[in-house]
């Protein structure tokens, strides 16, 4: 369902800007229709045909934008940015996506960005940074006049394709003027079994493309990505989905409870901030039948109506439990390959320091990649050692940042954390990892010297599985690994706890 | 069988093969799971005495060789209670017998029934009447002789390994505690 939910919630804010521009009588259908052709003729964004169209200056679309989605419109001209901030989100990635992180305040990274409608980057960069990710409009001059600054960007930039972390946008240009059409001339029901049509598409290779890497890290980790308590795994995943972003004030008002505070937007409509993370439990996906992908029917209504009345999604989301037949099954054979999957999801390709190649799951179906987050080289060294004796494969690095950019490399069966960690501690880390749809199974063990009971109840907090205080024998260390490894592993070790 | 204490590097060389020479045969019958196991602990814990070392020293410069003293008395627990080696043997008086040849100052610490004694390392550093870039120098290079024990001890503990291969991994792996041993120490001021 989420990948669904997922596909529909940005093919819908990807309208709402060619959408809002027409109902604001700023621009006409046939300007919409010719930057829409320009984009895909030229691979550039919508914003910036209409801005080479001529249609609409920039400062008038930042204007419009910052309006639309309730978020600031800022000069950046003159600001500089520490290097401590720039260092939080990796060059690579700031280019590809032309952002630029501004300033830290408290756990908030204020971060301007020209597409503040790009919620699933909004969410990626909260995974990446650990930080709360506040986005602002800049002008796209600004940014990449700071890129060069800051980043060494230059026009002739080599193509970080790879590590794009935009979706994919429409395939079907006449499908979607055909919904600003009846869009514009007011028959809302229309737009919506049109844009049913149009979500096919698009659904489909969201679908595929998370449906594939979600069932390459469960079979490659032996690990279910969806608990067996899956009706209440689904409870708990739909809460998250009506969370919400944007309003005519902001993204959000207090970064600190981003995730209990629910905002709408103009038009009032409810979205999850967290929609990336929480999307790939896979087994809705697979609850989604091949039919109704093709036909739309009364699933996509229904996502539709959850679009549109989100208030309701917990209800109209029920039908679609019903469904029998797998789609992850039927688009399993389109991505086949590591290669394809690895792009999907590929946030960085610095590899940590490993002693051996990840080796995936062995013959007994049990994943033995180890991830060790330590910054003490001894450590990682000794934890490498004591783990590859038996069979392990060792990834070590030395913070959460270099973790979290090497997870999907990495795919680990388990995680050793140090709590003390430099620029975020390890519960936050955790916290992080345990908030990722694919990462929340991985079982965590937190490395420390402290042992008291309130250090054991914040990894617990954390969700962390289990706690091995320094200085520690090797034997603890392949006892856990062995307990942790074996198979869905959820107590806290014994006599750690 | 004869366990001979290794050279982690060449400025270690000298004193460790003296070292061989005046303790003989050492013999150890701790396999080398129960070793490595161990050893793991006793590696692990240092590298917490390492950060309470880093962390002490700016506002306690006597804590650094508080620090070291702890390592080296537990490096010589661990030939006891782990390799076996008997307390009679006087290891820790004999490898700072031999540093002491390079570290003169070493001579003023206390190595009574296999431990030194920090009391008489405080009393040294708290009751120095002398210049201050004096005592400076003197712990300097006190505490430079007491990781040149250490190192010893680390060399001798992943040479007693029956399987060469593990021997050298070990090696490795205390390579990488005496870089970062050596930067900390490289930063303190008595």
């Amino acid at each position: 369902m989420y990948g669904t939910l997922l596909a529909k919630f940005f093919t819908y804010m990807k309208m709402q800007i060619a959408k809002l521009l027409v109902k604001e009588d700023i621009l006409s259908l046939e300007q919409i229709k010719e930057a829409i052709e320009r984009k895909y003729n030229s691979d550039m964004e919508l914003s910036e045909a209409l801005i080479e169209l001529g249609y609409i200056t920039e400062p008038e679309l930042m204007d419009f934008l910052g309006k639309s989605y309730g978020v600031p419109v800022i000069s950046i001209e003159d600001h500089s940015v520490d290097q401590e901030v720039l260092e939080l989100i990796p060059s690579e990635i700031a280019i590809e996506n032309r952002l630029i992180p501004l300033s830290i305040t408290g756990s908030a990274l204020t971060v301007a960005m020209s597409d503040p409608s790009n919620l699933i980057l909004v969410d990626k960069l909260n995974f990446l940074t650990g930080k709360n990710i506040i986005p602002v409009v800049v002008s796209e001059r600004s940014i990449i006049d700071m890129l060069t600054q800051y980043y060494g960007y230059s026009k002739n930039q080599t193509d970080f394709s790879e590590l794009s972390l935009k979706p994919t946008g429409y395939d079907d240009i006449d499908e979607l003027v055909r919904e600003l059409e009846v869009y514009k001339n007011g028959d809302t029901s229309e737009v919506d079994k049109g844009s049913n049509t149009e979500v096919e598409d698009h659904t489909q290779s969201t679908l595929t493309q998370e449906s594939l890497h979600a069932e390459q890290v469960e079979s490659e980790n032996d690990i279910p990505l969806v608990s067996d308590a899956n009706e209440e795994h689904i409870d708990e995943s739909e809460t998250d989905v009506i969370h919400h972003v944007g309003n005519d004030h902001g993204i959000f008002e207090d970064s600190e409870t981003q995730d209990e505070d629910q905002v709408s937007n103009e038009s009032g409509d409810v979205f999850s901030q967290n929609l990336f993370i929480n999307a790939p439990d896979n087994k809705d996906f697979a609850e989604v039948s091949e039919d109704q992908i093709q036909n739309g029917g009364d699933t996509l209504e229904e996502t539709n109506k959850a679009i549109e009345e989100p208030v309701e999604l917990t209800s109209s989301s029920q039908g679609l439990n019903s469904i029998d037949e797998p789609f992850a099954a039927r688009v399993e054979p389109e991505f086949e390959t590591q290669q394809q999957a690895s792009t999907l999801d590929a946030v960085d390709t610095n590899y940590p320091s490993s002693e051996t190649t990840p080796n995936d799951i062995n013959s007994n179906g049990i994943n033995k990649n180890v991830l060790v987050i330590d910054n003490s080289r001894t450590v990682q060294k000794l934890i490498t050692l004591a783990l590859n004796r038996q069979g392990y494969s060792v990834s070590a690095v030395s913070d959460g940042m270099e973790a979290l950019s090497c997870l999907n490399d990495v795919k680990p069966g388990l995680i050793f954390i140090e709590i003390n960690l430099p620029h975020m501690d390890g519960y936050q880390v955790c916290k992080i990892i345990k908030s990722h749809g694919l990462m929340k199974q991985v079982p965590i063990i937190m490395l420390s010297a402290k042992d008291g009971l309130v250090d054991k109840v914040r990894s617990k907090m954390a969700g962390a599985n289990g706690n091995i205080s320094k200085p520690f024998a090797a034997s603890e260390l392949v006892e856990a690994a062995q307990r942790f490894t074996s198979s869905n592993a959820t107590g806290l070790i014994s006599g750690q706890s | 069988m004869k366990r001979n204490i290794i050279a982690l590097n060449r400025d270690n060389e000298e004193t460790v093969n003296q070292a061989n020479d005046k303790l003989g045969k050492v013999s150890s019958i701790v396999s080398d799971e129960v070793l490595e196991n161990n050893l793991v602990r006793l590696l692990s814990e240092f590298d917490q005495h390492l950060l309470s070392l880093n962390k002490k020293v700016e506002k306690e410069p006597y804590a650094a060789i508080s620090i070291l003293l702890i390592m080296l008395n537990e490096c010589a627990e661990f030939t006891e209670m782990v390799m076996k080696v008997e307390t009679e043997t006087e290891f820790l008086a004999n490898l700072a017998n031999i540093a002491s040849d390079k570290y003169s100052h070493l001579r003023l610490l206390h190595v009574r029934q296999n431990r030194i004694s920090d009391a008489t390392a405080r009393n040294l550093y708290k009751g120095w009447t002398g210049e201050k870039a004096e005592r400076h120098l003197v712990f300097k290079e006190i505490s430079s002789g007491m990781a040149q024990i250490l190192m010893s001890y680390l060399s001798f503990f992943s040479s007693s390994f029956n399987d060469s291969n593990t021997s050298l991994q070990w090696d490795d792996i205390c390579e990488v505690f005496a870089d970062d041993l050596d930067q900390s120490l490289q930063s303190l001021s008595y």
